[in-house]
């Protein structure tokens, strides 16, 4: 992670490398995916357990007032998915299919907090790297936030998928266009005597 | 921190440009810190509000500590979330040697303009959200000699960067050096005007700290109102006091409109009680405000699925299953709705593998036994409904297991047994469109065919589209030697999704009218859907050996 997060600052003495080679482009584009994936998922996973234990104090010893959670059995049923989709569409359905078997209850609302908040920090390191790098950041994390926000909306496939990409798209493009690190510099900091 | 080598210079006229914006580790311990005092000061109502459904000190201690946790999570990450943004979006303070900008669309602000600074410590604010709270006034005289004043709170800085801001502001504008973070500089000659702009200054700040104190004290006694009235609904919920728990959910949903479980407890509260179309309301009112309310979608999918309205029903399950697989009431409509859609073969298979797992799940037992008597397979429903005594046991699923129980006498013939299973349950029917089937079969064969119209009538208006219902009514036509047979069997078939559980009891309808062609035909068609199906089998084996 720390050599992860060192490779995220090329730019910071001036031009990247990567604007000469398009291996090093492919390679920067790839960490900011890889950085951002790794992040959500520790966020997303610690604030999913976080809350679940959170919400065994909230609601101890209470009987519950709807049938209870189960695990995965057999009979879980599966969606069927219109023989017209596409395998893409379907594959989002099986995503979202597992995503929401992975967090249930509480840990619903913890693991969106956790890959949210992930997209933001990532988003607020994003300044420092090369166009490449926000390109890359800006797309996964725009994904991300469109992806969880449509889920408290929506739960069709076709919806939330359509928020996720034109999310992606819109942060992918603004963090692209946007200048990265402000050529301005930090006011000067002054000590008390 | 490096003493910048350059700050004696500020009068050069090279000087700056500098941006000062947000400091992400200053943000953050505004968020946390405000988090604290938050959700220390939300947990008083909540505290409150738990005590009716605490068993002991201890356990609502924990409580209190979960909701408390709760909230400091949800302000804190909720909190962060947002500054992040406006940092993300915002724009940084910009310095020159001309002045300062504030805002990204204001103008910017001349030094010469500036005629004071004065910086102050918010002690409140600094001891509740456990960082130094500072708040800069920068006093301006516009050309046309107008005074305004622009603020900077100090949270979003360092103490170090909010002080710089302070010394270089302080420095180029009036030409002061400021030993101290909390200090007022002015020019000379605006004394007098500056003791009539602070002494206003400071009234408008105590309205407004009277205001947020009674905006924050009506909120929190409100909040504790809604969380008492719910916890105390819940109370009765749970002992099945039902007409108590509709008072205090409304109470609740009335002090607050936007709080969606309350809307769906007293919607669940009226669906237990019969009122349905209340309840079908209410359940909207919860969806309205929380779209992903899986239990609100789940209650309305009920409704939907008694009001005949398959299709409606079918989304908000298929919802519901999407956003929570693993809920087991979810699974259990979605077997209903299936069987109601044409699939109850693949019905069948879901609730036996589910049954199999959850032992004792008297709902998912219930619905499978209806579907086995739909099917006409009474043997394997009786034995289902027998190994599982406890059905009749649970007071949330009771009614339903009753009327199911019921459903397997009166297709048994055994008008008695169906009248004591069915007759406690006859206050409650009235909104209830299969129960009113069940009544009206239940008259129809006690020879009572007036009184099985009403109820047919009365459930007709309810589900008017309903195949049983035409079936139950074709049946009693038959009986009871009337003409209408063809009509109600018509009205049957022409169900939108067809399955053997339709089909076969028009079989035996059209065989019992003579009809041997059809009948077969029929019979063939529903044993190649379920080839379990026992109705279709008897009727295959009468017609076979009549043509013996």
């Amino acid at each position: 992670m720390r050599e992860l997060l060192k490779a995220l600052e090329p730019s910071n003495s001036g031009i990247c490398p990567c604007a000469a080679s398009s291996e090093l482009k492919l390679r920067h584009f790839a960490q900011g995916l890889l950085l951002l994936t790794l992040r959500s998922l520790l966020l997303g996973l610690l604030l999913a357990y976080l809350l679940s234990v959170i919400d065994w104090f909230r609601t101890l010893g209470m009987s519950p007032l709807y049938l209870p959670f189960s695990g995965i059995g057999q009979y879980q049923p599966r969606l069927e998915s219109a023989a017209a989709q596409p395998a893409f569409v379907k594959g989002f359905e099986n995503f979202l299919f597992y995503f929401n078997c992975a967090f249930p209850g509480a840990s619903r609302l913890g693991s969106g907090i956790g890959v949210i908040a992930a997209a933001f920090w990532t988003l607020h390191d994003a300044p420092k790297s090369c166009k490449v790098q926000r390109l890359s950041l800006g797309l996964l994390a725009g994904a991300l936030i469109g992806f969880r926000l449509m889920l408290m909306i929506s739960s069709s496939a076709f919806t939330v998928l359509g928020a996720t990409v034109f999310a992606a798209l819109a942060f992918a493009v603004y963090m692209a266009l946007s200048s990265g690190k402000s050529e301005i510099p930090r006011l000067p900091l002054v000590e008390i005597d | 921190m490096e003493k910048d080598p350059e700050i004696g210079k500020v009068n050069d006229d090279n000087w700056g440009p500098y941006q000062l914006g947000p400091n992400p580790l200053a943000i953050l311990k505004l968020s946390l810190g405000t988090a604290a005092a938050i959700s220390t000061a939300l947990l008083i109502p909540d505290a409150f509000a738990l005590l009716p459904s605490a068993p002991n000190l201890g356990v609502w201690a924990l409580r209190a500590f979960g909701l408390w946790a709760y909230a400091y999570v949800l302000w804190a990450s909720g909190f962060l979330g947002i500054l992040h943004l406006i940092r993300i979006f915002g724009s940084p303070l910009l310095l020159d040697k001309e002045g300062i900008r504030v805002e990204r669309i204001g103008k910017k602000l001349l030094w010469d303009s500036i005629i004071a600074i004065q910086v102050s410590e918010r002690k409140i604010f600094s001891r509740l959200f456990f960082i130094p709270a500072y708040q800069m006034t920068l006093h301006i005289a516009k050309a046309d000699g107008k005074k305004s004043v622009k603020q900077i709170a100090s949270f979003q800085y360092l103490p170090k960067e909010f002080y710089s801001l302070f010394y270089f502001i302080s420095k180029l504008s009036v030409g002061a050096e400021p030993r101290s973070v909390d200090a007022f500089i002015f020019r000379e000659s605006y004394l007098g005007e500056l003791k009539k702009i602070s002494e206003e200054g400071r009234l408008k700040r105590l309205a407004l700290t009277a205001v947020i104190s009674f905006g924050l004290c009506t909120f929190l006694g409100r909040k504790a109102m809604v969380n008492y009235a719910f916890n105390m609904g819940n109370k009765e919920f749970r002992a099945a006091h039902y007409d108590k728990a509709i008072v205090h959910y409304s109470s609740a949903s009335a002090l607050d409109f936007s709080f969606a479980p309350a809307w769906d407890r007293l919607a669940r509260s009226e669906f237990r009680q019969g009122e349905i179309d209340l309840a079908e309301e209410h359940w909207r009112e919860a969806l309205k405000w929380k779209p992903d309310f899986v239990e609100a979608k789940l209650g309305l999918s009920n409704i939907c699925i008694q009001k005949g309205k398959i299709e409606e029903a079918d989304a908000l399950v298929r919802s519901a299953n999407r956003l929570a697989p693993l809920d087991e009431a979810a699974y259990i409509n979605r077997a209903q709705i299936d069987a109601l859609m044409g699939k109850s073969g693949s019905a069948i298979t879901l609730l036996e593998n589910f049954v199999r797992q959850r032992e004792g799940r008297e709902l998912a037992i219930a619905n499978l036994a209806r579907l086995y008597l739909r099917e006409g397979e009474l043997s394997k429903a009786a034995r289902l409904l027998k190994t599982n005594p406890s059905l009749l046991m649970n007071p949330f699923t009771r009614p339903y297991c009753r009327m199911v129980a019921a459903e397997l006498k009166l297709a048994e013939k055994n008008a008695d047994a169906a009248a004591e299973l069915l007759n406690p349950m006859r206050l409650g029917a009235a909104n209830h469109a299969e129960l009113l089937i069940d009544f009206g079969r239940l008259a129809s064969l006690q020879k009572n065919y007036s009184l099985a119209k009403k109820y047919f009538d009365a459930s007709e208006k309810l589900n008017p589209d309903s195949p049983f219902l035409a079936l139950a009514r074709a049946d009693m036509e038959l009986a009871s030697g009337a003409r209408n047979a063809d009509f109600y069997i018509a009205k049957a078939r022409s169900y939108k999704y067809q399955d053997a559980t339709v089909l076969a009891p028009c079989a035996e309808l059209l065989l019992r009218q003579g009809d041997s062609k059809e009948a077969l035909e029929l019979a063939k068609t529903s044993l190649s859907l379920y080839p379990q199906n026992e109705i279709a089998k008897n009727v295959l084996l009468a017609v076979e050996g009549k043509s013996k």
